[in-house]
């Protein structure tokens, strides 16, 4: 894929990841991209896209600096640790680690608001991990179809 | 990698970790940047399309949907006119306040700046978990955290975070926002709190031979240096002796519609604040003792209730009376 096409694919990617988010509260959309750039093995851009996922998320947040950072180092461990028993492009590997990664949203933003002794909604937080544990699955189907598909039309091309 | 190699990395990315958390407590450094960024790159985003959304419902509003405009144009006439009777009755009352205090020396309060605000957005994001909202505003614009946030109706919070044009609101309904109240009309003093969106909110450490009237009014008191006094926060619902607290069970909804917010106002005092934004613990301090904005100078207008309404025995809020205020200043 081109750079600019490649750049223009993540602007596009980020800004439908916030509105999405600003719609659906409490929902972390952009770890899909992390997932995605996780699959593609370039260490350069996994590395901005999870720098600018974690400033967006910490910037946007009202918890104190940490949880973000915490989430998406364990997104790579939890990716990299799966790896090693499935395909990484397998649906299966995906379900696990969205339901993974759901568990771990619950557990440290419980945590770090507790260390601050913040109180928050346990319930709420619970099921929004829930439907982020359920809705990644079926939208990293489809930023992969749409990534995979612009891949396509370039190599035609 | 092997299992050893891959332990060396976990502790080492653990210490880095730490690290980086506990400079950050101490400093605040990344606070800022992620605010600085993260907050003014969402805001930009977030903008044109609350712009768009608010276009296109109020074109709506004004031109399409016109059902109810003369039913409810009438009962606004109605209202209007009890509302003028009830002003005629106060600027009487206010005359005589600016007599006494003049008569006893009283400084008259500084005034406060209302700085209207749109809101762009609600709890954005996985990290949001406090009940918060995005405004327009960041600190180029006076919108320093601790600065209270108000509607006509009454209290919506104070300014949690802020960057250069956008700030986070944390609401009055969640558990970790805590303002000094006292009664309208029994003076009982207490601090409120949340308890979550769509729960009343609690009243702490109200004395136990405090005389609490159900429906009465919880107002600022001023004491926590952060809002001005007098200025309408809740309602008393319901009040009773715990079993397990010296203090009384009191429980308020918030006069605001925390749910419904458009526009806020953040109020400044009128002398302007001068401290280092990416320095909130001087910038608290140095917060000027809190009094009461200009805007809640104004008389309270019961709108539909001529004489007042006896609202110790009543079990529902007279939410038609509101302090009166001009319009959005910006």
């Amino acid at each position: 894929m081109q750079l600019t096409q490649n750049i223009a694919w993540w602007v596009a990617f980020f800004l439908l990841g916030i509105l999405a988010q600003s719609v659906l509260s409490g929902i972390d959309f952009l770890l899909i991209g992390v997932i995605i750039a996780l699959q593609e093995r370039r260490p350069v851009q996994l590395t901005w896209v999870i720098l600018v996922a974690i400033l967006l998320q910490e910037g946007v947040g009202t918890l104190p600096f940490g949880s973000a950072l915490l989430f998406y180092t364990f997104a790579v461990i939890v990716f990299y640790g799966g790896r090693a028993l499935f395909e990484a492009e397998n649906f299966i590997f995906i379900f696990l680690v969205s339901s993974l990664m759901g568990l771990l949203h619950f557990v440290f933003t419980f945590a770090i608001a507790d260390l601050h002794n913040l109180q928050i909604n346990l319930t709420r937080l619970g099921v929004e991990s829930v439907i982020q544990a359920l809705m990644i699955p079926p939208l990293w189907g489809l930023a992969h179809f749409l990534r995979g598909k612009e891949k396509q039309d370039e190599n035609r091309a | 990698m092997t299992l050893k190699r891959a332990f060396i990395l976990l502790v080492l990315g653990l210490f880095v970790y730490l690290g980086l958390y506990t400079w950050n407590e101490r400093t605040g450094c990344l606070d800022t940047l992620a605010e600085n960024t993260g907050l003014e790159v969402i805001g930009i985003i977030l903008s044109p399309v609350d712009w768009l959304a608010t276009g296109v419902s109020d074109t709506w509003n004004r031109y399409v949907d016109l059902v109810n405009v003369r039913e409810e144009r009438d009962v606004l006439a109605e209202r209007l006119e009890n509302a003028t009777a009830v002003i005629n009755t106060l600027q009487e009352d206010k005359r005589e306040l600016k007599r006494l205090r003049e008569l006893m020396s009283f400084s008259p309060p500084p005034n406060w700046t209302p700085i209207g605000a749109r809101v762009i957005g609600v709890r954005v994001g996985p990290q949001a978990a406090l009940n918060s909202i995005i405004l327009d505003k960041g600190f180029s614009n006076g919108a320093l955290p601790g600065t209270p946030a108000v509607t006509k109706q009454g209290v919506v919070g104070q300014v949690l975070r802020s960057s250069p044009h956008f700030s986070t609101v944390l609401l009055v309904n969640d558990p970790s926002c805590r303002i000094a109240v006292v009664s309208q009309d029994t003076r009982f003093p207490g601090i409120i709190s949340g308890q979550g969106a769509g729960k009343p909110l609690t009243v702490y450490y109200v004395p136990p031979n405090a005389q609490v009237k159900i429906g009465e009014y919880l107002v600022t008191s001023g004491l926590d240096g952060l809002f001005p006094k007098g200025v309408p926060v809740a309602w008393v619902e319901s009040a009773q002796p715990s079993d397990t607290s010296p203090f009384q069970a009191v429980t308020a909804w918030p006069l605001a519609p925390l749910n419904e917010l458009e526009e806020v106002l953040l109020l400044q005092p009128a002398a302007g604040r001068k401290e280092n934004p990416f320095n909130r613990f001087s910038d608290e301090l140095a917060f000027p003792p809190p009094e009461t904005p200009e805007i809640f100078k104004q008389p309270v207008l019961p709108l539909n209730a001529v004489p007042s309404p006896d609202r110790s025995i009543s079990s529902k809020p007279p939410m038609d009376i509101q302090p009166s205020l001009p319009r959005t200043v910006n």
